[in-house]
C-alpha cells in the first residue's frame, strides 16, 4: 500500500505545482522558477519512488493495468519534459505540460489501484522494454504537441501584436520551432522502436508478428505522422503552422494508441489494459 | 526641522526655465557643498541636502526649518547655484512638505512622475543622487532613509508590478517583436532598404542588439555605402535587392519611394527560395515600402509603422493600469518611514521616556511598599512623594535640554541617543544594503 499512499502524495504535489505555473503565468511573472520548479521536481521523485515501491511491492514492472499506464505516463512526461526543457528559456512551457500531466494523474487516481497478479501473457521480460519504450515515445511526442500549441499560440500573437497576449512570454518561433523539430524526432525513433520491440514480443508470444489489432494500427498510424512530419518539413517546407498542427495530428493519434483503441475495440490484444 | 522638497519638472515648467537651472553633473559636488555642510555649525543652507538633477528635473531634497524661513532659504539657494533671479523660476517651483515629500520622490523613483511612464533610469539616478550627497557629506540620517525609502519602493514596483514592463518606443517594440521570432539576433542577418536618417537610427538600434551583419540597399549607391561603412555593414547595388531578400532575416525600409517597393509576388517568391525561414520586416516608410498583402504570407511577419504604435499605445495604457498597485506600494513604503520619522521629533520622545520611567516608578513604589508593611499614612505619603520628586528630579534636566534642542540642527542625534539608551520604541523604516543600479 505505500506505493499508493505515495503516488497520492505526488499527486498533490502535482496539483500543487500546476497551480504555480498557471499561477505565474497569468502573473506575467518570471519569478515562477523559485515555486513551480522545485514543486514539479518533488512531484516526479515522490512518483518515481512510489513506481520502484510498487514494482518491488508487486514483484514485476508495474506497467501491467491501467491505474499503472497513466500513472507511468504522467511520469514519463514529466521526466523527459524536465531533462529536454532543462534550459531556462523553455520553462514557460511548463504551464502546457504540468495540466497534462495533472490530468493523467487524476485519470489514474479514479482506477483501481490494487495489485493483481500478472496475466500470463504479460509474464515476460519484454514488459517493461517494450512499455518503457512506448511510454518514452508518447512522451516526446506529447512534447512535440506542447511546443507545436506554443509555436502556433506565438505566431498568433504575432500576427496581431497590439492585443496583450501570455505570448510574450514563451519562447521565440525559432526556439519553439527547434523544439518540435527535436522532439519529433526522439519521438519517432522511440515508436520506432516501440513498434519493433512490440513486434518481437507478440511473435514470441503468439508466433506472429503483426496482428493489425487496433492498438497496433494506431502506433503505425502514429508513427506515419511524425514521418510525413519530417519528409514534408524538408521537402515542402512546413516549417510553419502546417508543420506544427501536423505534430498536434501526431499528438491526437499518440491519445487514440495509448487509451482510445482500447476504448474502441476492448476485445483487442491489448486490452489487458482495461 | 522638516523635511522639504523644491524643485521644477518638466510637468511645471516650460524647457526654457528648466534649462536656466540645469545643473551640470561637474558643478553637483560644488552645489552640494553650499547646500549643507557636514558639520551641524550653520553654514550652508540646510541641515541635510540630497540634490536630484535630470534632464527633466531639478529637486532639492532637504532639511531645513519649519515654515517660510526654510523655504525661503531653498529659494536663494536656487537663486545662488543658478545665477538666475529668482523671479524667472519662482512660478514654476513646486514646494512640498514631509509626508508630501516622500511620496513625492517615491513617485520619481517607480517612474511615475516621468514623461515615459515607469521608465527605469530615473531608479539609478535617484540612487545615484543619494549616493552623490553621500559621499559629500550633505546628506545624513533623515535624508538617506527617505531616499532608501524611495529606492526601495521603485525596485519593488518594478519587480512586483508591471509599471516597467514591455517597450513603450518604437524602436523598443521593435526589438521586442524581433525576440518573438528570433531566439538571438547575433546569428541574423538585417537589410536596410533606403540610408536615410530612420535608417541610420534602425542600424543603430540593429547593431546595439548585436545584429550579426547588416546589409545596405539604396537607390543612390554613395548614400548606402556611407551608412554600411558607419555600421561595419556591406552596401549592395539597388538591383541586388531581390537577392540580399534571400540571405536577410530582418528586413527595415524607409526609402522616400512613392510607391510600393517590396511586391507580393517578389516576396513570395523569396521565401519558396528561403525554403519558408522566417522574415521579419518593418516598413516605417510613409507612404509605405511594403505591399500589405505581403503581411498575409506564412512565416512573413509585417508591420508598418501604424502597428508599432499601436503597440506602443497598448504597452502604455498597460502601464496605466498598474499605477494603483505602485501607489499601494508607495503608500506602505511611506507609511513606514513616516513612523520612523515622527519618533525623531522632541515631544513624543519626552512623552515616551516619562512614560516608561513612570511605569518603573509605580512597580518599585508598590513593591516597597509591600516590603515595608503596617506603615501610617502619612509615612506611606512620604515615600510616595519621595519616589516622585527622584523621578522629576532625575528627567528635568534631559526634558529642559532637549526641549531647548527641539529646533536646533543636531535635535535627531539627541532623540536617537536617548531611545537608543533607554530602550524606548524605534520603528525603524526597514534598511536593507542598497546597491547601484539594482
Amino acid at each position: 500500500m505505500a506505493n499508493v499512499v505515495g503516488f497520492f502524495l505526488a499527486a498533490l504535489m502535482y496539483g500543487a505545482s500546476t497551480l504555480a505555473h498557471v499561477a505565474c503565468w497569468i502573473g506575467g511573472s518570471r519569478r515562477c522558477a523559485r515555486l513551480s520548479r522545485p514543486s514539479l521536481l518533488a512531484a516526479v521523485s515522490l512518483h518515481g519512488l512510489a513506481i520502484v515501491l510498487r514494482w518491488v511491492e508487486a514483484g514485476y514492472a508495474p506497467f501491467s493495468n491501467a491505474f499503472e499506464s497513466f500513472s507511468l505516463y504522467a511520469w514519463g512526461l514529466t521526466v523527459v519534459y524536465l531533462l529536454a526543457g532543462s534550459l531556462r528559456r523553455y520553462a514557460a512551457l511548463g504551464v502546457f505540460v504540468t495540466p497534462l500531466a495533472l490530468l493523467s494523474i487524476l485519470v489514474a487516481s479514479v482506477l483501481p489501484t490494487r495489485i493483481e497478479p500478472l496475466v500470463p501473457v504479460l509474464q515476460s521480460h519484454w514488459l517493461p522494454i517494450h512499455v518503457g519504450i512506448s511510454f518514452t515515445a508518447y512522451a516526446f511526442s506529447t512534447l512535440a504537441f506542447v511546443a507545436a500549441v506554443a509555436y502556433l499560440h506565438q505566431e498568433r500573437a504575432l500576427r496581431q501584436p497590439a492585443r496583450r497576449s501570455w505570448a510574450r512570454q514563451l519562447p521565440s518561433l525559432e526556439a519553439l520551432d527547434g523544439l518540435q523539430r527535436r522532439m519529433a524526432v526522439l519521438g519517432l525513433v522511440f515508436m520506432t522502436g516501440a513498434i519493433m520491440s512490440g513486434s518481437m514480443w507478440a511473435e514470441k508470444a503468439w508466433g506472429v508478428v503483426w496482428v493489425w489489432e487496433p492498438q497496433q494500427t494506431a502506433s503505425l498510424v502514429t508513427w506515419f505522422i511524425h514521418a510525413l512530419y519530417f519528409y514534408l518539413r524538408h521537402s515542402a517546407h512546413w516549417r510553419d503552422r502546417r508543420g506544427a498542427w501536423l505534430l498536434v495530428g501526431g499528438f491526437v493519434s499518440v491519445l487514440v494508441t495509448f487509451v482510445g483503441a482500447d476504448l474502441l475495440a476492448p476485445d483487442s490484444h491489448h486490452d489487458f489494459l482495461f | 526641522m522638516q523635511i522639504t522638497q523644491i524643485g521644477l519638472d518638466h510637468k511645471t515648467a516650460p524647457v526654457q526655465v528648466r534649462e536656466l537651472l540645469a545643473l551640470p553633473a561637474a558643478r553637483i559636488p560644488d552645489a552640494l557643498e553650499t547646500l549643507s555642510a557636514s558639520e551641524c555649525a550653520g553654514s550652508g543652507y540646510a541641515q541635510e541636502g540630497v540634490l536630484l538633477s535630470t534632464c527633466n528635473r531639478l529637486e532639492v531634497y532637504a532639511l531645513v526649518e519649519d515654515g517660510p524661513e526654510g523655504d525661503g532659504a531653498l529659494r536663494e539657494y536656487l537663486e545662488r547655484i543658478s545665477g538666475v533671479s529668482r523671479s524667472q523660476f519662482d512660478p514654476h517651483l513646486q514646494v512640498r512638505h514631509g509626508q508630501a515629500a516622500a511620496v513625492h520622490l517615491c513617485e520619481v523613483a517607480c517612474g511615475l512622475d516621468s514623461m515615459v511612464l515607469g521608465e527605469s533610469q530615473i531608479q539609478g539616478q535617484v540612487i545615484e543622487a543619494h549616493q552623490m550627497a553621500l559621499a559629500h557629506g550633505a546628506t545624513g540620517t533623515v535624508l538617506s532613509a527617505l531616499f532608501r525609502t524611495a529606492i526601495q519602493a521603485g525596485k519593488r514596483a518594478r519587480t512586483e508590478t508591471a509599471i516597467s514592463q514591455h517597450a513603450v518606443s518604437v524602436s523598443h517594440v521593435a526589438v521586442e517583436l524581433a525576440g518573438q521570432i528570433y531566439d538571438n539576433l547575433t546569428d541574423k542577418v538585417a537589410l536596410l532598404i533606403g540610408a536615410g536618417e530612420m535608417a541610420e537610427l534602425a542600424a543603430k538600434n540593429l547593431v546595439d542588439h548585436g545584429i550579426g551583419s547588416l546589409l545596405v540597399v539604396n537607390r543612390s549607391a554613395g548614400r548606402a555605402a556611407g551608412l554600411a561603412r558607419q555600421f561595419g555593414g556591406e552596401a549592395l547595388g539597388w538591383d541586388r535587392l531581390n537577392r540580399a531578400l534571400l540571405q536577410a532575416d530582418i528586413v527595415i525600409s524607409s526609402t522616400a519611394a512613392p510607391h510600393a517597393i517590396l511586391r507580393r509576388d517578389v516576396v513570395e517568391t523569396a521565401i519558396q527560395m528561403r525554403r519558408n525561414r522566417p522574415l521579419f520586416i518593418i516598413d516605417i516608410a510613409v507612404p509605405r515600402d511594403v505591399e500589405p498583402a505581403v503581411g498575409g504570407i506564412s512565416n512573413v511577419f509585417l508591420y508598418d509603422i501604424d502597428d508599432l504604435q499601436q503597440v506602443v499605445d497598448a504597452n502604455l495604457a498597460q502601464r496605466q493600469r498598474e499605477i494603483p498597485r505602485v501607489k499601494a506600494i508607495i503608500k506602505a513604503k511611506v507609511s513606514e518611514f513616516m513612523a520612523w520619522y515622527r519618533t525623531l521629533d522632541v515631544v513624543p520622545t519626552i512623552v515616551d521616556l516619562r512614560r516608561q520611567v513612570e511605569r518603573i516608578r509605580e512597580m518599585e513604589l508598590e513593591r516597597a511598599m509591600r516590603r515595608l508593611g503596617g506603615l501610617s499614612d502619612p509615612e506611606r505619603d512620604v515615600v510616595r512623594i519621595f519616589s516622585q520628586r527622584l523621578v522629576n528630579k532625575i528627567l528635568h534636566q534631559p526634558t529642559v535640554r532637549l526641549k531647548e534642542r527641539a529646533n536646533g540642527c543636531d535635535s535627531y542625534y539627541y532623540v536617537e541617543a536617548l531611545r537608543e539608551l533607554f530602550g524606548l520604541p524605534r520603528p525603524k523604516p526597514e534598511m536593507d544594503q542598497e546597491r547601484p543600479g539594482g
